[in-house]
């Protein structure tokens, strides 16, 4: 029998585990059970999203890409109402997700965009740029983005790479306990909910109650709620010459967004979201993106205290007066023609 | 810092070793142990500094002690060592069971208490446990350790500090003096390198598979919901399962990475769900503790120096005291007090009937199942958080369950795992076995000589340092790693 030296036994073993693993990595899945996967939230959306792309054959006109802050403030049928009152016909559907990181808009937009001819995509803007990748990207992302995803200064780089092997092995595992009728998941999906997911007027959780999203609170309290907000956010780390480096994940993202419509003939406008007594314009548009797309800016119409939930999300008094300023600004930018 | 974890295998090893080999390699070899020790010390600061501090007062309490003993009179040393076991158990009993007595005590009293929320110094029991046999044992040979930083490395030695096994100090001070004057055979870091990816692959692929299963059953069953018998069953041999690739998974890493720095540390596991009677499944179990409950408490007990019937009281105490170990609870007290039942019965039978020399595979096969359906039932005790969901298992694997009682709906793939990790313990050859390791010093180490088709010709499995090994290693790595994103921590780490 062939014995052999310390290093070529690590090393063999090292080879072989590398081989394996990217073995692993190029199994095949069903796509949706990685959509469906991402469900730890108590209103989940994602399994929504994959069917509204791949099994409504409805229209996609004008797509919202963005956080929650999005979600709370679009109501895409009222837009659709609005818009038709103006003459423009258009199907529009919200593809926000929850928690921020501008990978996990890209993903999305990627998805979107690579089956379905979209004439508009509305692609969130805030006051600060998210630093941080997205906590969920490792569940939605294609294996060659997770590879590929910007390494500097990406504080997840390491964790979503060292998390894809088991991620597509359980995928493969799953389409094929499920092609066998043997797999229990602990999540099932609801019944398909239709071609506009509203997230402005109620919130439908997943233990079957439908929560109003009339939240108002006094001037005081609201006051109270922003500082409290301001106080959460952390400036930027580095100085200011390193700030490529320091939010190099949500520019890189939302370079490849803008290059993706681009080469599928989209048009993209970027929506001001803004947090309650934030600024009249958002910076990061202002630094770096006004030269790339347009910006709708519905900021002046909702200072008003009474039109917010909390510090960041609109209710659905809010959500009316910025979705009703949406469509105006929509129709009369002439984005769809 | 967990031995399962991405920041544990790409930078805490990685970087530990190369500065334990770099220091040797530069002929620094005093200093390589001393690193080890600092290093030790680092790994359990990880976890939640503030409690490096515990640790590092008893080390410093208990080394001092010690060394007066040689220097006093019998009776003041006598004292010393009163004065050492109360301290330390004293420190066990506040951070382990203080809530549990106090609000047993307030229930006897029917007052209210409020848990004072005390968390507990992750490893103390098996710190705890070292110490005092270190004590122990230097107050009988009225030796101990001249050098600090060797009496710290031995207790601190990062691979079983926080889960054992539970050393002993002559044991560990030849290896530690021989690493400071010796290199060592890079056999033993192959060696390392196989016990612990044996060990990774049991916990990460087959324990932590097997925990949907069981908590399914057991959280339903704390809480008042009942399962149909097949679900009971299903939890409870899901848990059988789990706690052994957990725990003995955990051994193994831990042997392989002492082997890795040149240290051999004692075997805790020979294949116990094998064994022919309860008697036979304490030598085979965890036998660290088995040898320590033995040689520190049921020898001090009396042993069976005072009759049979003396004997037996000391096996059930010594049992029953195994079980408080485990952790404050009912279940536990009960889980000690069952194995103390079982072990006195069980010494019982055999005064009546003598083991023979020779038995039929029959008889045999049928006293491992006995034996392992005895543990199971022990088990449900040690799993459940509440003796109603314990008995509420029980009750449903007796097939005593109501008609409406729950079925278990889980995924295929809990059945695989529970079939594959049944099928390795009856059939496989446990680690010794596959590696030859002997943690008796006087044996040398030497990995088997034989390749893999070689030996299963022979009827046997072993791992030699061979190109197929290097692949089944790197296989198991893999499959650990695509895994070990879930965290999940050692069962006996709650311990």
């Amino acid at each position: 029998m062939r014995q052999i030296s310390l290093r070529k036994f690590l090393m063999g073993l090292f080879a072989t585990s590398l081989a394996a693993l990217l073995g692993m990595i190029a199994l095949p899945h069903d796509k949706y059970l990685r959509y469906e996967s991402l469900n730890d939230h108590t209103a989940p959306n994602a399994y929504w999203i994959y069917q509204r792309i791949h099994n409504d054959p409805a229209p996609i006109d004008i797509a919202f890409i963005g956080t929650s802050r999005t979600g709370r403030s679009v109501n895409t049928e009222r837009l659709e109402n609005d818009l038709a009152a103006r003459g423009v016909h258009a199907k529009a559907v919200n593809f926000h997700i929850v928690k921020t990181g501008r990978d996990m808009h890209y993903v999305i937009a990627k998805e979107l965009l690579t089956h379905r001819q979209v004439k508009l995509l509305v692609v969130e803007m805030t006051e600060l740029e998210d630093r941080t990748p997205h906590p969920d990207f490792i569940f939605l992302a294609d294996p060659q983005d997770v590879i590929t995803a910007p390494l500097f200064i990406n504080l997840r780089y390491f964790y979503n790479l060292a998390r894809l092997p088991g991620r597509q092995v359980d995928l493969f595992l799953e389409t094929h306990l499920n092609q066998l009728g043997l797999r229990h998941p602990d999540f099932v999906a609801p019944p398909y909910q239709g071609s506009n997911l509203d997230w402005t007027e109620y919130l439908d959780t997943l233990d079957g109650k439908r929560h109003p999203l009339t939240t108002q609170h006094s001037y005081q309290d609201m006051q109270k709620i922003r500082m409290e907000q301001e106080a959460a956010i952390t400036p930027p780390v580095l100085p200011k010459s390193f700030a490529p480096f320091e939010f190099r994940v949500p520019r890189y993202y939302i370079d490849r967004i803008l290059t993706l419509a681009k080469q599928h003939g989209t048009t993209v406008v970027f929506l001001y979201a803004p947090r309650y007594g934030g600024p009249a314009m958002p910076p990061p548009y202002e630094q770096i993106y006004a030269q790339r797309a347009e910006l709708i800016n519905p900021q002046p119409l909702l200072e008003g205290f009474q039109l917010w939930a909390d510090a960041t999300h609109l209710n659905s008094s809010g959500s009316k007066i910025l979705t009703d300023y949406l469509a105006e600004a929509i129709a009369q930018g002439g984005y769809l023609h | 810092m967990l031995f399962n974890s991405y920041i544990f295998l790409f930078a805490f090893l990685p970087v530990v070793l190369a500065i334990f080999f770099g220091l040797r390699h530069r002929g620094l070899l005093g200093a390589s142990v001393f690193f080890l020790m600092l290093a030790s010390v680092t790994f359990y600061a990880y976890w939640k500094p503030i409690d490096t501090f515990v640790l590092l007062g008893t080390i410093v309490v208990n080394y001092s002690l010690a060394k007066y003993f040689g220097r006093v009179s019998a009776q003041h040393a006598k004292w010393l060592l009163t004065l050492g076991i109360a301290a330390n158990l004293g420190l066990l009993i506040y951070f382990k069971y203080f809530d549990f007595l106090a609000s047993n005590v307030a229930a006897m009293l029917s007052k209210d208490y409020v848990a004072r929320g005390i968390v507990m110094p992750i490893g103390i029991s098996f710190f705890t446990f070292t110490q005092l046999a270190y004590l122990v044992d230097c107050y009988k040979s009225r030796s101990y350790e001249a050098q600090f930083s060797s009496y710290a490395l031995f207790v601190t030695i990062f691979p079983h500090l926080i889960a054992g096994p539970i050393i002993h100090h002559a044991e560990m001070r030849p290896q530690f003096a021989r690493l400071r004057r010796e290199t060592f055979d890079t056999e033993m870091i192959i060696m390392g390198v196989i016990m612990f990816m044996i060990g990774l692959a049991k916990k990460v692929l087959l324990a932590d598979n097997l925990v949907s299963g069981a908590d399914a059953v057991f959280n339903v069953a704390d809480h008042g919901g009942q399962f149909n018998a097949a679900g009971a069953w299903t939890g409870a041999l899901a848990y059988t399962l789990q706690i052994y690739f957990d725990f003995s998974g955990y051994s193994d890493m831990a042997i392989g990475l002492a082997l890795m720095f040149g240290l051999r540390l004692p075997v805790n596991f020979n294949s116990p769900y094998k064994s022919t009677s309860i008697i036979d499944f304490w030598r085979r179990w965890h036998i660290t503790l088995s040898t320590w409950l033995r040689d520190y408490l049921y020898i001090p007990l009396g042993g069976n120096r005072g009759g049979e019937w003396a004997r037996l009281r000391n096996v059930f105490i010594t049992f029953l005291l195994g079980g408080i170990w485990h952790g404050a609870g009912w279940t536990f007290i009960i889980w000690g007090a069952l194995h103390g039942a079982y072990n006195v019965t069980n010494h019982l039978l055999r005064n009546q009937w003598p083991l023979r020399a020779t038995q039929s595979f029959r008889m045999t096969l049928g006293k491992q199942v006995f034996t392992l359906l005895l543990v199971i039932i022990a088990w449900v005790f040690f799993r459940a958080k509440t003796v109603g969901g314990a008995l509420s298992v029980l009750k449903s694997m007796a097939l005593l369950a109501p008609a409406d009682a729950a079925p278990l709906t889980t995924d295929f793939s809990l059945y695989f795992w529970i079939v594959l990790a049944a099928a390795l313990v009856f059939l496989a050859p446990n680690t010794q076995q596959l590696t030859q390791y002997s943690a008796q010093l006087s044996e040398q180490l030497k990995l088997p000589r034989m390749g893999l088709i070689e030996a299963l010709r022979r009827g046997g499995l072993v791992f030699a340092p061979s190109p197929a090994v290097a692949i089944i290693c790197g296989l198991l790595f893999a499959g650990a790693l695509a895994c070990i994103w879930r965290p999940a921590i050692f069962i006996y780490f709650n311990f």
